[in-house]
C-alpha cells in the first residue's frame, strides 16, 4: 500500500495555479525525488501534503489516513526539513533539537536521548552549545536536518536541504539522507540539483508548472526521451576522408571532430564495433572511449523545452 | 503547552532587544527620574507656599479658632493668608494671580475652593482643613453637651493625622506606577511580534505548523509566556523602585490587589495588541508602527514620559480619564499602594478596565472573523 497517495490535487494562490491536478504515489521505503525548476510547485506540493496550505480540490492519503481529517495522527509520524533553515536563534543547537523532540510528545528525558542521538547523527556534538548565528551555513543545514528527524519519523520531507552550502557539507548531508533511508525512513527529496537526485533517488517525478510531467525510475525516464547516444573517442589523427566514411556508416547521425576528440552521435543501442573497425582499418590509434547517456537535465529539457535552472 | 511556554520565555529572556526595551529602559527611566527628583526627597524640601484668599463672614465663635489655627507657625510655613472682603473679590484675586485658592468661612461652614485639576499642595491643604474641621466639630459637640473642651489650640494639629507620608504619592511613586502601567502596555508589542512570526510556511513557524500541535494551543501558550514576562518586569520595576529609592511603604501595600491590577493591566496591553494585529489590510510593518504610535501617544498623554502631563490632558479633555485607561488605572493602583488609599477608586478602575477589555476583545474577535471570511474568498 502506498505511503503517500495524492489524487487530482489543485491549489491556487489568487490567479496563479500552483498545483494543477497533481497525482502521485510513493511506496514505503522509497527515496523519492521531486525534480523541477524553482517555482515548479515542489514546495507547495509538500505544504499541501502536510496541510500547511489546504488543497482547493483533490484527496490526500498518507499512511492510509486522510489529510486533513487525521492531521495530527499523520503529523506525528512525519518529519520536515524545510528549504530555509527554520530554527530559533536564541536557543542553542541542543535546545533547538530538544524543543522539537518535546513538541512531538516525548518526555524531557526521552527528548534528551533523542536529541543526543540526532546530534551525533548529524555530527554536531562539538557545536551543541552554540547558537545558530554562530554556525556556518553547512552546520546550520545539519541542524535543520536534526530538528526534522529527532522524533525518528517514518516519512521525511526534505525540501532542497543542500541549497547554498559547501561541497563537503553537501556530501555529509547526502550521506545522512542515504543512512536515514537505509534505516527505513521513506524520504521525499525535492531539488533542482539534478545531480543530487540522480545520486540519491530510486524514483523521480518531474514537476513543472504544478504538474507531474513524468514519473518513474531514472532509467525509465531516460529511455522515454533517449533516441541518440554520443560516443566520444580520443584519436591521434583524422583525415577528412575518414570523417566522411564514418558519417556514412549505418545508424550514425552526426560526426564532429575537435582535435583530439571525435564525437559520433549514434542511434540508441547501436553497436560500436563498425565505428571502431573503421578507425582500426585506417590505422587510427584511439586511447579512450566514453558513451554519454542523457542526464535528468536532458530528460527535463526534452520534456519541457527548458533547463532545470532556468 | 508547557513546552511552548518554557522555550518561549527562555528565548525572550535571551533576546537583547527585549531585555533592553522591556527591562533596562524602564529602569533607566526610573533611575534617571529618581536621581533628578532626589532633591524633592531631601530633608530640606518644603512644600511651596500657597497664597490663600481668605473670605470670612462668620461669628467670633468660629472665626477666632480658625484664624488662630491658620496663623500657627507650622501652618504658616506653607500658606500665606490674603484676606478679602467678599467671595467675588477673592475670585478676582485668584484670576489675577494674587492667590491660588479661596478659603471661605461662612457661618460654621468652611470651604476650600480651587480649580481642577488640583496640585499636590491643594490636596495637602484640604487634608489639613478636613482634619481641622473634624476636631473643631468634635469640640463644638462637646461644648454643646456641656463638656469642657479637652483640646488646646496647639493640639489641633494632630501630627499623626496630618502626616501625609504614605498617604500622598511622591513624584517617584507616581512615576513608578505610570511606568509600570506603560510596561504592561508594551504587551501589545509582544502580540504583534508573535503574529509576525506566524506567517504560513515561513521560518520556525513552518515546523510548528508541521508538528502535531493545535494552533490555538500554540498561540495560547505564547500569549501566556509573554504575559509571564510582563509580570516579571512589573515585579522587577517595583522591586527596583522600592529597594533603591524606598518608594512605597511595604506595610501599606495591598499585595493581593496589586497583583490583580498587574494581571488586569497586562491583559489590557495584550488585548490592545490583538486588536491591532486584527486590523485588516495592513502590513506587519504598519501594524508595528500603529502599536508604537499608540503606546507613545498614551505614554505622553498620561504623563509616562513627562510627569504631570496627564494634568494637561485632563484639563483639556476630562473624558480622557475614562478613555485612556492608564490614567484611571494609575489612580486605582496608587490607592492600593498608599496608606488609607480609597479602594473604591481601585475597584472602579478595575471595573472600567474590564469594560475596556470586553470592548477591545469583541472588536478583535470581529476583525479576526472578518479577515478569516475575507481570506476564504
Amino acid at each position: 500500500m502506498p505511503i503517500i497517495e495524492l489524487d487530482h490535487i489543485t491549489k491556487r494562490f489568487g490567479d496563479t495555479v500552483a498545483l494543477n491536478d497533481l497525482s502521485l504515489r510513493v511506496e514505503p521505503g522509497e527515496l523519492f525525488g521531486l525534480l523541477g525548476p524553482n517555482g515548479a510547485g515542489k514546495t507547495t506540493a509538500i505544504s499541501v501534503m502536510l496541510n500547511l496550505y489546504p488543497a482547493d480540490s483533490g484527496t490526500i492519503r498518507i499512511f492510509d489516513q486522510s489529510m486533513p481529517k487525521d492531521e495530527l495522527a499523520i503529523k506525528r509520524r512525519v518529519g520536515i526539513v524545510p528549504q530555509h533553515v527554520s530554527v530559533y536563534d536564541q536557543l542553542t543547537v541542543y535546545e533547538n533539537i530538544q524543543f522539537f523532540a518535546e513538541l512531538y510528545g516525548f518526555s524531557p528525558t526521552e527528548a534528551k536521548q533523542k536529541t543526543e542521538a540526532a546530534i551525533a547523527f548529524v555530527e554536531l556534538t562539538a557545536h551543541q552549545k552554540k547558537r545558530p548565528p554562530e554556525l556556518s551555513g553547512g552546520l546550520l543545514r545539519r541542524l535543520n536536518i536534526a530538528c526534522g528527524i529527532v522524533h525518528e519519523p517514518e516519512l521525511i520531507f526534505m525540501d532542497e536541504p543542500t541549497v547554498a552550502i559547501d561541497p563537503q557539507s553537501r556530501n555529509t548531508i547526502l550521506e545522512n539522507i542515504r543512512e536515514l533511508n537505509r534505516r527505513g525512513a521513506t524520504i521525499i527529496y525535492t531539488s533542482h540539483y539534478m545531480e543530487e537526485v540522480e545520486m540519491l533517488c530510486d524514483r523521480v517525478a518531474i514537476v513543472d508548472e504544478g504538474k507531474i510531467i513524468a514519473e518513474g525510475t531514472q532509467d525509465e525516464l531516460k529511455d522515454r526521451v533517449m533516441t541518440l547516444e554520443t560516443a566520444r573517442i580520443k584519436v591521434d589523427a583524422l583525415t577528412p576522408n575518414l570523417l566522411e566514411r564514418i558519417e556514412s556508416l549505418e545508424h550514425v547521425q552526426k560526426v564532429e571532430y575537435e582535435e583530439p576528440f571525435i564525437e559520433v552521435s549514434l542511434d540508441k543501442d547501436t553497436p560500436l564495433a563498425p565505428l571502431l573497425d573503421t578507425l582500426h582499418q585506417e590505422h587510427v590509434h584511439f586511447t579512450s572511449i566514453t558513451v554519454d547517456r542523457p542526464s535528468l537535465n536532458t530528460v527535463f529539457l526534452a520534456l519541457t523545452g527548458k533547463t532545470l535552472r532556468e | 503547552m508547557w513546552t511552548f511556554i518554557k522555550y518561549d520565555v527562555k528565548q525572550r529572556m535571551r533576546d537583547r532587544a527585549t531585555i533592553f526595551w522591556m527591562l533596562i529602559f524602564p529602569l533607566i527611566l526610573i533611575f534617571g527620574l529618581g536621581t533628578m527628583l532626589s532633591a524633592v526627597f531631601s530633608d530640606e524640601f518644603k512644600l511651596p507656599v500657597t497664597d490663600v484668599a481668605y473670605v470670612e463672614s462668620s461669628t467670633d465663635q468660629y472665626r477666632e479658632p480658625l484664624e488662630s489655627f491658620l496663623t500657627d507657625e507650622d501652618i504658616q510655613a506653607f500658606i500665606r493668608l490674603v484676606p478679602y472682603d467678599s467671595l467675588e473679590e477673592a475670585e478676582t484675586g485668584v484670576n489675577d494671580g494674587d492667590a491660588d485658592v479661596i478659603l471661605q468661612l461662612d457661618g460654621s461652614d468652611l470651604t476650600l475652593l480651587y480649580e481642577e485639576p488640583a496640585t499636590i499642595e491643594f490636596d495637602v491643604l484640604e487634608a489639613i482643613l478636613t482634619q481641622y474641621t473634624a476636631i473643631a466639630n468634635q469640640q463644638i459637640s462637646l461644648a454643646e453637651s456641656g463638656v469642657a473642651a479637652p483640646y488646646e489650640n496647639e493640639n489641633w494639629l494632630d501630627s499623626e493625622s496630618v502626616d501625609l507620608s504614605g498617604k500622598t504619592p511622591s513624584s517617584l511613586e507616581y512615576f513608578t506606577v505610570t511606568i509600570s502601567i506603560m510596561t504592561a502596555l508594551f504587551g501589545s508589542f509582544y502580540i504583534t511580534a508573535m503574529a509576525r512570526e506566524e506567517q504560513p510556511n515561513t521560518g520556525s513557524y513552518l515546523r510548528i505548523q508541521a508538528a502535531p500541535v493545535q494552533t490555538i494551543q500554540y498561540r495560547l501558550a505564547r500569549t501566556v509566556s509573554r504575559y509571564v514576562i510582563i509580570l516579571l518586569q512589573l515585579i522587577l520595576l517595583f522591586w527596583f523602585s522600592h529597594f533603591v529609592y524606598r518608594t512605597f511603604d511595604l506595610s501599606n501595600v495591598q499585595f493581593g490587589t496589586l497583583f490583580l491590577s498587574w494581571l488586569a493591566i497586562t491583559a489590557y496591553g495584550v488585548t490592545v495588541g490583538f486588536v491591532i494585529v486584527s486590523l485588516p489590510k495592513l502590513s506587519y510593518t504598519t501594524k508595528d508602527a500603529v502599536v508604537n504610535g499608540f503606546v507613545a501617544i498614551i505614554m505622553i498623554l498620561s504623563g509616562g514620559y513627562v510627569p504631570g502631563f496627564d494634568q494637561v490632558t485632563l484639563h483639556y479633555a476630562p473624558w480622557a480619564e475614562y478613555v485612556f485607561m492608564p490614567i484611571f488605572m494609575r489612580d486605582g493602583m496608587l490607592a492600593i499602594l498608599l496608606r488609607d488609599g480609597d479602594t473604591t477608586v481601585f475597584w472602579q478602575s478595575l471595573g472600567l478596565l474590564g469594560i475596556h477589555l470586553i470592548i477591545l476583545g469583541t472588536i478583535s474577535y470581529l476583525l479576526a472573523k472578518g479577515a478569516k471570511r475575507h481570506g476564504a474568498h
